[in-house]
């Protein structure tokens, strides 16, 4: 059997681009027994003297796909991170994730209460961004490090992962506090009262911050101030976090367990409540005992309004601290012991 | 409207025939990966070259293609299993592969295993039916 010219050419060319794909020091040989194979089948499907043409090894080529194609079953299968590292990899990341949100979160929250922004809905969106660049770079980096690893180690014997495979009983998970009894009244109370509180709060924002003062039902009702423009600049966001906590008692009204997104969701309140508190204390004073005022009479009224801003100040600095542990707390749980 | 009814209806009917086809097609490639090899090395007792022994298997019903047999040549040999030589027969040179005492060892012990585990599978199935 013989090959014309134009197929000799073209067979040539397929060989040297297989050659191209493979590496290796096998190279030449792979390539060798590649083109021993195209020859035998060439042989088998036109057997005789006859001079095979470039139509008939096309054919065949075709069949075999692109060099690249055919190379490529010749090299192990490859991968960024293997599944020997990947469930390490996989927890180093979910915990420097989660460290690099709350860090930034903190600080944010730390920057407001000492030097309050001028616009509230652009600093917020500039944290979102950092929050997702700080968290893409450091997943990045670990990336990187775990693929260093992967190829340093290959073939090698990791103790370290080693010692992840064995079954230690003590460090088994223990049962996620969600999976205790699932309190349907709690939750179904916790959605009406936020119910009311988008009522109350979209109330306020409609009468500047305002609630009326019946003294005596036959006289004529008048309007008086609770809440400063300080205040009001913050109910749209108020209003936000509130639909969504309401949206998320629905949820698990409806699917009658908490479950990891309503978990995460939760954190992210938590989170957002927090950041809200930094900026609320960077924009004292939030309210006015005017409203009192127009009641009892008070005297001395900047007085007692600097007192009740005050006490203010301290709730939602204990505020900040109690939603900081909370939401450390239940990071740390839902990597620990998810639920599903 | 009757009509639109039932081509949605044939539509679907198709869709689920391939998708369960391609479904089945993944767990048969499955249970067959374990096979290969002992397939491939249980006509390597006597010297083949790999278009031989594709040949071969394909006439005996065990269906195998040259993008799998050949690497997997390449990894036994590379295992130990296989010895292999080139020589030029009629005019081309080939390579020959057949099993070495490791490989006529490691096949041994294969064949006892699948036996084993073809009469508990035999079991298992004659239990369910």
């Amino acid at each position: 059997m013989k090959l014309n010219k134009s197929a000799t050419e073209l067979l040539n060319r397929y060989m040297l681009g297989v050659k191209r794909e493979l590496g290796g020091r096998e190279r030449d040989d792979i390539a060798a027994e590649i083109e021993s194979y195209i020859y035998d089948l060439l042989e088998e499907r036109h057997p005789g003297d006859r001079e095979i043409g470039r139509e008939e090894l096309e054919t065949i080529l075709k069949e075999m796909g692109s060099p690249r194609k055919v190379a490529g079953q010749y090299s192990p299968q490859r991968y960024l991170i293997g599944p020997r590292l990947f469930p390490v990899y996989w927890l180093v990341l979910r915990i420097v994730a989660a460290v690099v949100a709350g860090a930034l979160t903190l600080s944010l929250v730390i920057a407001s209460s000492i030097n309050p922004p001028a616009d509230l809905i652009k600093t917020f969106v500039e944290f979102l961004s950092t929050i997702f660049d700080g968290i893409l770079s450091a997943a990045a980096s670990i990336t990187i490090v775990f693929a260093i690893i992967e190829r340093a180690t290959e073939g090698k014997r990791l103790e370290e992962i080693e010692e992840l495979k064995e079954l230690k009983i003590d460090e088994l998970p223990e049962l996620p506090e969600e999976e205790k009894p699932f309190s349907l009244v709690g939750i179904s109370i916790e959605a009406a009262l936020g119910v009311l509180g988008l009522a109350f709060f979209s109330y306020i924002r409609g009468t500047g911050g305002a609630l009326p003062v019946i003294l005596n039902p036959n006289t004529q009702m008048h309007m008086a101030r609770v809440f400063t423009d300080h205040y009001l600049g913050f109910i749209p966001v108020i209003l936000g976090l509130t639909g969504l906590e309401v949206a998320r008692n629905v949820t698990l009204l409806v699917q009658a367990r908490h479950s990891s997104i309503t978990n995460w969701w939760d954190i992210a309140l938590k989170a957002g409540s927090m950041v809200l508190s930094g900026f609320m204390l960077g924009a004292l004073p939030l309210v006015t005992l005017d409203y009192f005022q127009s009641i009892f009479q008070v005297s001395d009224l900047n007085r007692w309004n600097a007192t009740a801003n005050t006490a203010l100040a301290v709730i939602l600095g204990l505020s900040i601290f109690g939603n900081l542990i909370e939401v450390i707390r239940k990071i740390v749980r839902e990597i620990r012991n998810p639920a599903y | 409207m009757l009509l639109t009814i039932l081509c949605f209806i044939q539509y679907n009917a198709v869709m689920m025939n391939i998708k369960q086809n391609d479904e089945f097609e993944k767990l048969k490639l499955e249970m067959r990966r374990g096979a290969i090899v002992l397939a491939v090395m249980s006509q390597l007792r006597e010297e083949q070259y790999g278009y031989s022994l594709i040949n071969n298997l394909n006439e005996r019903g065990f269906e195998i293609g040259q993008d799998t047999l050949y690497p997997m040549l390449r990894r036994l040999e590379q295992q130990g299993l296989l010895e292999s030589q080139w020589r030029v027969e009629d005019p081309r040179p080939r390579r020959y592969y057949r099993l070495n005492d490791a490989g006529r060892e490691v096949l041994a012990l294969l064949t006892a295993e699948w036996r084993q585990q073809e009469e508990v599978l035999r079991r298992l199935i004659n239990e369910t039916e």
